[in-house]
């Protein structure tokens, strides 16, 4: 796909036109978890945890920017921002199967010990879950983690992309970050 | 946790956040109005905003694993196998035979091949490897080395191979993981014993020599070939800590594994000896009960840790269907392994030492340590809970007017069987006295003994003794429904848990009363606002019924009509629809109904009800509100509550499709039904006169609609105080009758102080907002200001919008208003577009003889033959 037509379909979708975010969605999709492959093997072993910051490497990659102004702008990291939560979650969840699927050998060693490392991956499956759920009490909440956590997108871009002011953001950024935390993670208190 | 609710949560927030703290708890009190509910989840909230400050502000954290997973297997692409035929140290490494996080295992042989010597190389993956690891690692790797016994596998070697990764070499063990070797041979308990025996030797040896080993578990225990026992990976975690000794609270939890982790281990504090045997106690409860002390499939991570630091565990013996097995455990083998794996590493054996005692105890039957703590020990803890001022009498007399009811049912269900009722009926006696016997002032000195206590008393009671899993089960959740009532909430979930837990995983019969411990526990989720746990229960619940065949009861319907209610609360109007088919088909199918019967079933006709308004499908809701009218007139006279509910849901659907002739009727009935059984000042009567204010409005008899606005807006003044929203929507409707007949200023006055008391709670993007300013443009419209109208009108489209979506009647009806405000402000250009929006969406939910639908028509079509 080229670039001026990615911009275009960004155009169009900014206009309203419908049917347009279901094409653009699976196309960036699909060019950044092929970004990511490219990073990490240009990358030596020490930095394997540099800048890559695939949001705004696939708007880089992908926009003609001398077409579109800021307001575009982080109207295509908002979709990003989503991509990125489906790779994550797809990643994570495909880690998670593999090691259920594994089933137990004759022979272990410490390998075993690191079973657990796959923590992250099951946190992000239970941040995603919970973040449906806080969906359905305010979309917005969502969206804001979507576009900071997931994205990284700035407060800047992300008030840009939902049209609310960037105290807004703050705040709802706050109050999702309480409930996800609430959701997940509890009080830890034993008597 | 109710939509509503969440938004009034959201606004309390929003203006707590920007207040001093020292103000905040007088701001949120003021807010709640007494609401304790509303203020625990604001409270709950805000703390948690506060205690999570910085958690997922770096997203790398999260992203690393997925980087790093990539770029290995980029790395695999490009240097497959490389390291086999390599030589490390004196051995030269043959294939690899297992693979982690952390790096691979290989089987490697000594390179003089003097004789076979076959060792196992561990080599750990580069980034792991920083200059201060490095040292570290060669400094415990000495020490490990040192530990000499047979059964530990042997750490001969370790070092930095020539391209710089760290490695150990280690004995190579041929055997099978401890538990699949019990399972295979077949071990008796005595045998198992025995062997655990071996285990927990070896592990004294590591101790004294102040090794722990942190992560044991039966695929650490090998028994080889000549059945000797051999444990891997001593102290190997520790290797890996850094330079101040302790690792990194990330590296930690990856560290664990949680089956076999100690709540210390969760709460990240550091390990002792006692860690080492919490994870023996579970190895041995799993050898000997066959499964471990908690199911832990499927479960997220967060419940599992919790489950771990807080649930306590059944003894082994009630986790067996072999009774003779369970003979064997109960008693001494159930309190050693308890008493190993209690949850304050003070409460455990103090050291292997005691832990081998005792077992060697049990195997000469001499009186086993354990046995005696246990009593005291779980009192003990119920009564750290004790916290309700309660009189002992009313939590008596509460527990036996509920057993009583579930005896009374027992004998009914149970009368074939003589015996068992007899058996059943003595355990509830010896129950209800065990509960009675708190009330001994000897056994409580200086305590006041209070209902809560006695319920976690008789929950104690009901561990420790003798009884059925049937009456377990039910004993438990009729004690946990009382502690809902009693609101010991958190007591209440971890009864329901355990009642629960024998209804999923114990009871090979069930009743109607054990699978509705399962109403109630999804019940409970629901109330702690833990919506995600809560329709799992349901769900759960719901397939119980209908697996057992007990959907013809009662108690589903009540099930039913919970869960429904759960859906209809949290936007699930299709799934409510699917949940509720089930009840529907069996109760037509149903003769001779009593009046109980009857009554849930209207009430589940009325739950379609308010689901199909709620998707726009009015007919079907009409038709469904009026089966449970007609079936609550067959139970209720016509003077009832219960019917006058009805008569007013049925009002605002024909409102809602704007018949308002039919509107008035029901509502008029409301109205009569309410103020004689609810009195003229109840809330319900405010409601239902706002709605007949609304009807009056419509139907242009203004000055009906003013005598109904004022007696609205002072009964929801009165009940719900001046800046309540149901206050601000009454005002709003006065504003629009005020409006109509030409009363501009003060329509404009009163729509004023309405949108600012919904501003306040609920800020600009509440759908109430947009009610607000959708009769702004109303208001404007009637002076003819029609620029202000479609500014009003335009703020109400997006509002809209986004609260209901784009397909929503409300939004239709927007649309309309705009198109002629279009038309009248000669703005010709929008008109034709706007109408065409605003009928698309009205065509999508009523007839076309709906009057909005043939007013925007014909105007639409005058103005396209009046256009040049």
């Amino acid at each position: 796909m080229e670039q001026s037509e990615v911009t275009q379909l960004l155009i169009r979708l900014k206009k309203g036109e419908n049917g347009i975010y279901d094409q653009l969605y699976p196309l960036i999709y699909e060019e950044m978890k092929k970004l990511a492959y490219v990073q990490m093997s240009k990358q030596s072993p020490d930095h394997t945890l540099s800048k890559t910051e695939l949001v705004h490497e696939t708007y880089l990659k992908m926009i003609d920017q001398t077409q579109l102004d800021f307001k575009d702008k982080s109207h295509f990291l908002a979709i990003s921002s989503r991509c990125m939560r489906q790779i994550l979650i797809d990643y994570a969840r495909k880690k998670n199967a593999k090691k259920r699927g594994g089933k137990k050998k004759d022979l272990t060693f410490i390998d075993e010990l690191f079973e657990g490392q796959d923590k992250k991956a099951q946190e992000l499956i239970d941040i995603d879950a919970a973040l449906n759920e806080l969906e359905k009490l305010n979309e917005r909440l969502t969206k804001v983690v979507e576009m900071r956590f997931f994205g990284e997108m700035t407060i800047q871009e992300t008030a840009e992309a939902l049209d609310v002011s960037e105290s807004t953001v703050k705040r709802d950024w706050m109050k999702a970050r309480g409930w996800l935390y609430k959701e997940l993670k509890g009080q830890f208190e034993v008597k | 946790m109710g939509e509503e609710n969440w938004e009034k949560i959201e606004t309390i927030i929003d203006r707590a956040l920007e207040l001093p703290e020292s103000q905040r708890d007088t701001f949120i009190t003021e807010q709640c109005k007494g609401n304790e509910r509303l203020k625990s989840e604001v409270t709950l909230l805000l703390e948690s905003i506060f205690d999570s400050e910085g958690w997922l502000d770096d997203p790398k954290d999260y992203k690393e694993e997925f980087y790093n997973d990539i770029s290995d297997d980029v790395k695999e692409l490009s240097s497959q196998h490389t390291l086999i035929g390599q030589k490390v140290g004196s051995y030269t490494i043959k294939e690899q035979i297992g693979k982690g996080g952390m790096g691979a295992v290989f089987l490697a042989q000594r390179s003089d091949d003097s004789f076979e010597h076959r060792v196992a190389i561990k080599i750990i993956r580069e980034e792991r490897a920083t200059q201060t690891n490095i040292h570290r690692f060669e400094q415990e790797q000495r020490i490990l080395a040192q530990l000499n016994h047979p059964a530990i596998a042997q750490l001969y070697d370790g070092g930095i191979t020539a391209d710089g990764f760290p490695y150990i070499i280690m004995e190579y063990v041929d055997g099978t993981p401890m538990d699949d070797h019990c399972r295979i041979n077949k071990c008796s308990i005595d045998e198992i014993v025995s062997l655990f025996t071996q285990v927990l030797e070896a592990v004294r040896y590591a101790h004294e020599n102040l090794v722990i080993h942190r992560d044991l578990k039966p695929d650490n225990i090998l028994i080889d070939d000549s059945g000797n026992v051999k444990i891997l990976d001593f102290g190997i975690s520790k290797l890996l800590k850094d330079e101040n000794g302790s690792t990194r609270p990330t590296e930690e939890a990856r560290l664990l594994t949680p089956r076999y982790a100690a709540p210390e281990q969760i709460r990240q504090e550091p390990d002792k000896t006692s860690t080492d045997i919490y994870a023996l106690g579970v190895v041995f409860y799993e050898l000997l009960a066959g499964t471990g002390p908690f199911a832990f499939n499927d479960r997220s991570h967060y419940a599992i840790e919790q489950t771990i630091l807080k649930k306590e565990p059944p003894q082994p013996s009630t986790q067996t269907a072999d009774s003779t097995l369970r003979k064997k455990l109960e008693g001494d083998l159930d309190a050693i392994v308890l008493k190993a794996i209690r949850k304050d590493p003070e409460d455990r054996y103090r050291g292997v030492t005691e832990f081998l005692d005792d077992l060697y105890n049990y195997q000469h039957n001499l009186p086993v340590h354990a046995r005696k703590g246990t009593t005291i020990y779980r009192l003990s803890k119920f009564f750290k809970r004790n916290k309700k001022g309660l009189a002992i009498a009313a939590g008596v007399i509460l527990l036996l007017v509920s057993l009583t009811g579930f005896y009374t049912w027992r004998i009914a269900q149970e009368r074939n069987h003589a015996q068992l009722q007899a058996d059943r009926a003595e355990e509830i006696t010896n129950f209800l006295v065990s509960i009675l016997q708190l009330n001994n002032p000897s056994e409580n000195v200086g305590k006041d003994i209070t209902v809560s206590d006695a319920l976690l008393h008789g929950i104690d009671y009901v561990e420790q003794q003798e009884m059925s899993a049937f009456n377990r089960a039910t004993i438990l959740g009729t004690i946990g429904s009382i502690q809902i009532n009693t609101g010991d909430i958190e007591e209440a979930g971890i009864t329901l848990e355990k009642g629960m837990a024998f209804v999923t995983d114990s009871l090979t019969e069930q009743s109607e009363k054990t699978i509705a411990i399962g109403t109630k526990y999804a019940e409970w989720h629901e109330d702690v606002g833990n919506t995600r746990e809560a329709e799992r229960y349901y769900n759960l619940t719901d397939s119980l019924f209908r697996a057992h065949q007990l959907t013809n009861t009662l108690t589903f319907y009540a099930h039913q009509l919970n869960y429904s209610d759960f859906l209809l609360e949290n936007g699930q109007y299709e799934k409510a629809l699917q949940v509720l088919a089930q009840s529907e088909q069996n109760l037509n199918n149903t003769a001779g109904k009593n009046p109980s019967l009857l009554d849930l079933q209207a009430d589940l006709y009325n739950n379609r009800g308010r689901a199909y308004k709620n998707m726009g499908e009015h007919r079907k809701a009409l038709d469904n509100l009026d089966k449970a009218l007609t079936l609550k007139q067959e139970i209720y006279e016509e003077n009832n509550p219960k019917i006058g509910r009805l008569y007013h849901n049925m009002g605002v659907v024909y409102a809602t499709i704007s018949d308002f002739g039919q509107a008035k009727k029901m509502a008029e009935q409301a109205y009569t039904i309410r103020v004689q059984t609810l009195g003229p000042e109840h809330q319900l009567v405010g409601s239902t006169l706002h709605l007949l204010g609304n009807i009056a409005f419509e139907l242009e008899d203004y000055e009906q609609a003013f005598e109904y606005n004022k007696k609205s807006i002072e009964i929801n003044k009165q009940k719900h105080g001046p800046e309540h929203f149901r206050y601000a929507l009454a005002i709003r409707e006065y504003a629009k009758t005020l409006s109509a007949t030409g009363r501009f200023e003060e329509a404009r006055k009163q729509i004023d102080q309405a949108i600012s008391i919904i501003g306040d709670n609920y800020g600009k993007d509440h759908p109430y907002y947009g009610y607000m300013t959708k009769t702004y443009a109303e208001i404007f419209a009637e002076v003819e200001d029609y620029a202000q109208a479609m500014e009003y009108g335009q703020q109400t489209i997006s509002n809209f919008k986004r609260n209901f979506g784009p397909q929503h009647p409300n939004l239709g009806k927007v649309f309309c208003n705009q198109a002629k405000y279009a038309m009248k402000s000669q703005k010709y250009r929008q008109v034709d577009s706007l109408f065409t929006a605003g009928l698309e969406i009205l065509e999508l939910h009523f007839d076309r003889d709906n009057p909005l639908i043939r007013e925007a028509d014909s105007l639409l079509t005058v103005f396209r033959a009046n256009l040049p």
